[in-house]
C-alpha cells in the first residue's frame, strides 16, 4: 500500500494533468456525440369512469385515420394497442403518415408492421420511416395490407375519451372514439457532459496544488551546459 | 513472548469486562422495562375482551348523517391538485373542468365531506382496564371513531380519537384507563353494518423492544460518557469512533421506530426516485412500492396497528403483479445522491426481505453513508473535532439521515468539504495538497448535486493567499478552475443537461417551471418580478431573513425537530446554541498551530479578521441565495412573503459560521483569570458533557416523538 502511494506521489505531476486532459476530451466528446433517446408521451391510455375500451376492427379493407398535431416536433412513432381477439392472427398492418396542410395531404412515410410478431393486446411501438418529415398536423392511416374477413382481422384499441386536437376516423367517417396511444418523440441527451466538465475543473484545480519538478530540472540542465 | 502473553491476557480481561458491563446494562434496562413500563399489565391482569359484531343486547346503536370539515392540509391538497390540473390542461391546450365528487360539499370557502355517524354505546360485562381499544370495521373509504369512557355512568375520559384506514380495516388506540361503559362514535362515508364491527379491549404484558433498546442506550451512554468525563481519553482521541457508535444506535432507533410511516419532508417523492434508481433500466413497481411513491401507505400510531400495516404491505408487495416501466440507465445529475438509499432497496430485494425491512434497509443505507462521511469529517478536522461531532449528532441531521431523503448526503458531504476548506484557511502558510484539494472539491460537488446553491460555500477558496501555492500562475489557474466549477454548477440550474424522460418538455420550458406543490409559482414570472422591483425584493428578503433569525434566537420558532413528527420546545434552541458556541470556542491547546496575525480583539481569533469577515459574508450570501431560490421556485409570483424556507437548509452553514469563533489558545501566563480557567478545562470533560447533552436530546426526542407516538 505504502509503495503504491509513493509511486502515485512520484508520478502525480503527470497523473493529474493527464486526468485533466482525459476529462477535457470526455467533455468535448460528450458535447460532440450526444445520445438520442426515445421520449414517451401518454396521450390517451385510461378510460373515464363508466367507459370501456373497444377494438376498432380492420376487416374488409377498413381504414382507421388518426389526426393529430406534433406542435412543431418531429414525431418518431406512435404506440397503439393491437388486439388479436385471443387468436393467433397474422398479416401486415400498414400505417401511412400524411402531413396535412390546409386541404392538402402529402404522404411522408409509409410503414409496415407484421402483427404476427406481437402479443395480443400489446401496445406496440410503430416507428415512422423518414420521421424527420413527420412534423405538424399529421394523419396516420392504419389498414391491413391484404383485406381480411372479420373473423381473422385484428383491431386497434380505442375508447370514448375526448382528446383535444385529435380526431379519429373509422370507415371514412369521424368516429366518436379515440385511439388509445402514446406519442413517441426523441431528444438528445448528454449523459456524461455534466460529470466531465466538472471533473475537468476539479482535476485542473488539484493539478495546481502539485509541485512540478520541471523548472528545477531545466535549471539543472542549463547549469550543466554552462 | 512473556509480554505478548500478558498483553493478550490484558486484552481478554478488557473484553470480558466490556461484555460484563453490557450484560449488566442490558439487565438493568430489562428490569426497568418490566417493572416500570409494564406495571398496568401486571397489576390489572385480565383476559382479552372481544365483541365480534356489535348488534347485541348490551350495545345501543344510533345512526345519523352529518358533514365533516376537511383539515387545512386536505383542503389545500384539493386546491393544489385543481390548480395543477388546470395548468396541465392549459399546457395541452384543453379546457379545464374540475372533476366532480358527490361526497364533497363546498360551503363558505371550505370543503366538507358528507359522512355517516354511528354511535355504539357498549356496556361492558364488568370493569376492565383498557390498555388498547381496537375497532375492526370493513371500510371502502377512510373513517374514524371517537371514544368516551364511563365508570358507573360517570364520564372519565372523552375525545379519544382514532382513524381507521380501509386498507387495514381497523383502528387501534392506546387508552390506559379503567371503565365499564364505552361510547364509540364511528364516522364513515357509507352506512356501516354493526354485525361486521368488532370491538377488542386488551391489556397484554408485551416487552416493547424499541423502548428496551432506548433504555439500554440511555443507561449505556450515560455510564460510558460519565466514565469518559472523569477518566477516559478515548473520547478525545477518537471522537469519530464514539460518533459512529452513537449515531448508528440513535439513527437505528429512529429507523426501526418509524418503520414505513412517511414522516420525513416529502419522503414519498424521495422514495420514488430512490426506489426507481435501485433498478437498472426496467423498474418493477409492486403495489406496496406504488403506494409508497404516492404517499398512500397506511399510517400506524402504535405497535398493534404497526403489525396490521406491515402485514398489509407485505400482502400487496407479493400478491399483486408488479407494474413494469422503463428508465434510462443514465440517471439525472441530481438523482445520484439517492445511491445510498437505492443500494438499501436493492439489497432488501436481493435478500428477499419483506417490504417493511426493505424500506428500513434503504434508510440504513442513507444512515451509514451519513455516518461514514461525517466520521471522516470529524477525523480530518483539527482542533474543532468536538464542534463537528456535535453537528453530526444534531437531532435534525440524524433524523434526515434515518429517512429517505438526499438531505443527509448534502449535509454530510458539504460538512466534509467545509472541514477540508477550514483546515486550509487555518493554515495560511502551509501549501495545498493535491489529495486534499481533490477530496474537498469532490465533496462540494457531491454535496451540491441536488442543491447547487451551496456551491457558493466553496468560493471561500478564492481567498486563499499566495503562500498556499508553489507559483503565482498555479494560484491563478486554481482560482479560475474553481470559478468555472461553481459557474457550471449554477449554469446547470438554469440550463440542465437534457436527460431522458417524459418531463423533458416541462423541464426545459421555464414558463412551466415552478414547484407544483404551490399555486401561482413560476420561475420566469418571479425572476421578472424581482428584476422589475429590486428594492422591494431586497426589503422583503432582509425582512424575512431577520424575522426567521429573530424567531430562532428568541425561541419563538422551534428549530430542533423530527420533521412531521414534531419539534422540541423553543428553549432547546438555546441549549443547542450554548453547546455549539462552547464547542467552537474550545480548542485543544496541545496541538495548537493556528497562525492568524491580528491585533486587538481578533488577536485571539484563529481565523483572523479578513477570513472571519469573508466567512460571515459567505454565510449571509448563501442564506440570501437559499431564500431567493425558494421565492423563485416555490412562492407565488409577487407574493409579499417567502414560502418554504426551513431552518434545516442552513445546517451546512453552521460550521463555517461558528468557525468565526475558533480561538487560538496559546499558553499565556498574562492572560486574564477567566481565560486561565477556560484553558484549564480538561478536554475530556468538555467533550463528555457536550456530547452527552446531544445524546440526551436525541434520546428524549426519540422517546417523545417515536416511541410514545408510534410504538406503544
Amino acid at each position: 500500500m505504502k509503495r503504491i502511494r509513493e509511486s502515485i506521489q512520484n508520478r502525480i505531476h503527470i497523473l493529474l494533468p493527464l486526468a485533466t486532459v482525459i476529462c477535457l476530451f470526455g467533455f468535448i466528446g460528450s458535447l460532440l456525440v450526444p445520445d438520442t433517446v426515445l421520449d414517451t408521451y401518454h396521450i390517451n391510455m385510461a378510460e373515464a369512469e363508466g367507459d370501456t375500451e373497444q377494438a376498432l376492427v380492420l376487416s374488409d379493407g377498413a381504414h382507421i385515420g388518426y389526426q393529430m398535431d406534433t406542435i412543431g416536433r418531429a414525431m418518431r412513432g406512435i404506440q397503439v394497442g393491437i388486439s388479436k381477439f385471443g387468436k393467433p392472427l397474422s398479416g401486415i398492418l400498414c400505417y401511412d403518415v400524411y402531413v396535412i396542410s390546409g386541404a392538402d395531404k402529402t404522404l411522408v412515410s409509409h410503414n409496415e408492421y407484421d402483427i404476427a410478431g406481437g402479443d395480443d393486446l400489446q401496445y406496440v411501438y410503430l416507428p415512422y420511416a423518414s420521421y424527420e418529415q413527420c412534423v405538424g398536423a399529421l394523419l396516420i392511416d392504419f389498414y391491413m395490407q391484404s383485406p381480411l374477413p372479420q373473423e381473422i382481422a385484428p383491431g386497434i384499441m380505442a375508447n370514448h375519451t375526448k382528446v383535444d386536437n385529435v380526431t379519429t376516423f373509422y370507415l371514412d367517417e369521424v368516429s366518436d372514439m379515440t385511439l388509445k396511444s402514446n406519442y413517441i418523440y426523441t431528444h438528445k441527451t448528454y449523459p456524461f457532459l455534466y460529470d466531465f466538465r466538472l471533473l475537468t475543473c476539479i482535476f485542473l484545480a488539484a493539478t495546481m496544488a502539485v509541485k512540478f519538478p520541471v523548472k528545477k530540472q531545466r535549471k539543472a540542465v542549463e547549469n550543466h551546459a554552462e | 513472548m512473556q509480554s505478548n502473553r500478558e498483553t493478550m491476557k490484558k486484552n481478554a480481561w478488557k473484553i470480558l469486562r466490556m461484555i460484563g458491563i453490557v450484560v449488566v446494562v442490558a439487565t438493568v434496562a430489562l428490569l426497568v422495562e418490566c417493572v416500570v413500563f409494564q406495571q398496568n399489565a401486571i397489576r390489572h391482569k385480565q383476559k382479552p375482551y372481544e365483541l365480534n359484531g356489535l348488534n347485541r343486547e348490551n350495545v345501543e346503536i344510533m345512526q345519523k348523517e352529518d358533514l365533516a370539515k376537511l383539515t387545512d392540509e386536505e383542503e389545500n391538497a384539493i386546491r393544489v391538485q385543481r390548480e395543477n390540473e388546470r395548468l396541465i390542461a392549459e399546457y395541452n391546450g384543453e379546457e379545464y373542468k374540475p372533476e366532480e365528487d358527490e361526497t364533497l360539499v363546498e360551503k363558505n370557502e371550505h370543503f366538507y365531506r358528507k359522512v355517516k355517524r354511528t354511535v355504539f354505546d357498549v356496556k361492558l360485562d364488568n370493569t376492565l382496564f383498557i390498555g388498547k381499544l381496537g375497532l375492526h370495521v370493513p371500510l371502502e373509504e377512510s373513517g374514524g371513531y371517537q371514544v368516551t369512557l364511563y365508570q358507573d355512568d360517570k364520564q372519565i375520559a372523552d375525545g379519544l380519537f382514532c382513524s381507521i384506514n380501509p386498507k387495514i380495516d381497523a383502528g387501534i388506540m392506546n387508552v390506559g384507563r379503567r371503565a365499564n361503559r364505552v361510547k364509540i362514535v364511528l364516522t364513515t362515508q357509507t352506512a356501516c353494518d354493526a354485525s361486521e364491527v368488532t370491538l377488542s379491549i386488551r391489556n397484554d404484558f408485551t416487552i416493547n423492544v424499541l423502548r428496551y433498546v432506548f433504555l439500554f442506550v440511555l443507561i449505556g451512554s450515560t455510564c460510558y460518557l460519565l466514565f469518559q468525563i472523569f477518566y477516559g481519553r478515548f473520547l478525545v482521541d477518537k471522537p469519530e469512533i464514539v460518533f459512529m457508535c452513537l449515531a448508528f444506535l440513535l439513527g437505528g432507533m429512529i429507523i426501526c421506530g418509524v418503520g414505513t410511516n412517511q414522516v420525513g419532508f416529502d419522503e414519498y417523492a424521495h422514495a420514488k426516485t430512490a426506489y426507481d434508481l435501485s433498478f437498472g433500466s426496467t423498474i418493477e413497481t409492486t403495489e406496496a412500492a406504488m403506494q409508497m411513491k404516492g404517499n398512500l401507505l397506511p399510517y400506524f400510531n402504535n405497535a398493534a396497528e404497526r403489525a396490521l400495516v406491515e402485514a398489509y404491505e407485505q400482502q400487496v408487495a407479493t400478491e399483486i403483479a408488479p407494474d413494469i416501466t422503463h428508465q434510462s440507465r443514465m440517471v439525472r445529475t441530481e438523482t445520484r445522491v439517492y445511491y445510498p438509499m437505492a443500494a438499501g432497496f436493492r439489497l432488501g430485494r436481493q435478500l428477499g426481505c419483506d417490504f417493511a425491512t426493505m424500506v428500513m434497509l434503504a434508510k440504513f443505507g442513507n444512515l451509514i453513508c451519513y455516518i461514514l462521511v461525517f466520521a471522516l469529517a470529524i477525523r480530518l478536522s483539527k482542533q474543532y473535532k468536538l464542534l463537528v461531532t456535535l453537528i453530526g449528532l444534531l437531532p435534525n441531521n440524524l433524523f434526515i439521515a434515518s429517512s429517505i431523503t438526499y438531505d443527509a448526503v448534502v449535509t454530510a458531504f458539504l460538512t466534509l468539504g467545509t472541514v477540508l476548506m477550514l483546515n486550509e484557511l487555518l493554515e495560511p502558510i502551509v501549501k495545498l495538497h493535491w489529495g486534499k484539494v481533490l477530496l474537498m472539491l469532490f465533496c462540494f460537488e457531491v454535496g451540491c448535486l441536488s442543491k447547487p446553491v451551496y456551491i457558493f460555500m466553496a468560493l471561500m477558496l478564492l481567498f486563499l493567499g499566495k503562500d498556499k501555492f508553489y507559483t503565482r500562475w498555479q494560484e491563478v489557474i486554481f482560482k479560475v478552475a474553481l470559478l468555472m466549477m461553481a459557474g457550471l454548477m449554477l449554469y446547470n440550474i438554469f440550463k440542465p443537461t437534457p436527460v431522458s424522460g417524459g418531463d423533458y418538455a416541462l423541464v426545459s420550458n421555464f414558463s412551466y417551471a415552478g414547484d407544483p406543490r404551490n399555486m401561482g409559482a413560476s420561475v420566469t414570472g418571479q425572476i421578472k418580478y424581482i428584476v422589475q422591483n429590486p428594492m422591494a425584493y431586497a426589503a422583503l428578503l432582509l425582512g424575512e431573513m431577520g424575522t426567521m433569525l429573530g424567531d430562532y434566537l428568541s425561541c419563538r420558532a422551534p428549530f430542533v425537530g423530527y420533521a412531521y413528527l414534531g419539534f422540541a420546545p423553543g428553549f432547546v434552541n438555546f441549549v443547542l446554541i450554548i453547546c455549539y458556541v462552547l464547542a467552537a470556542l474550545f480548542t485543544l491547546r496541545e496541538r495548537q498551530y493556528y497562525v492568524a496575525k491580528d491585533k486587538r480583539w481578533f488577536k485571539k481569533s484563529a481565523l483572523g479578521l479578513p477570513y472571519t469577515l469573508l466567512m460571515l459574508l459567505m454565510c449571509f450570501g448563501v442564506s440570501a441565495v437559499i431564500w431567493t431560490s425558494m421565492y423563485v421556485s416555490y412562492t407565488a409570483v409577487g407574493a409579499d412573503t417567502i414560502l418554504g424556507v426551513q431552518g434545516r437548509y442552513f445546517i451546512p452553514l453552521f460550521l463555517p459560521f461558528l468557525s468565526c469563533l475558533f480561538l487560538k489558545r496559546p499558553e499565556d501566563q498574562k492572560a486574564g483569570r477567566l481565560i486561565r480557567i477556560w484553558n484549564k478545562i480538561p478536554a475530556r470533560a468538555m467533550y463528555g458533557v457536550l456530547i452527552y447533552i446531544s445524546v440526551l436530546l436525541n434520546l428524549i426526542m426519540t422517546y417523545v416523538f417515536i416511541i410514545k407516538q408510534l410504538n406503544l
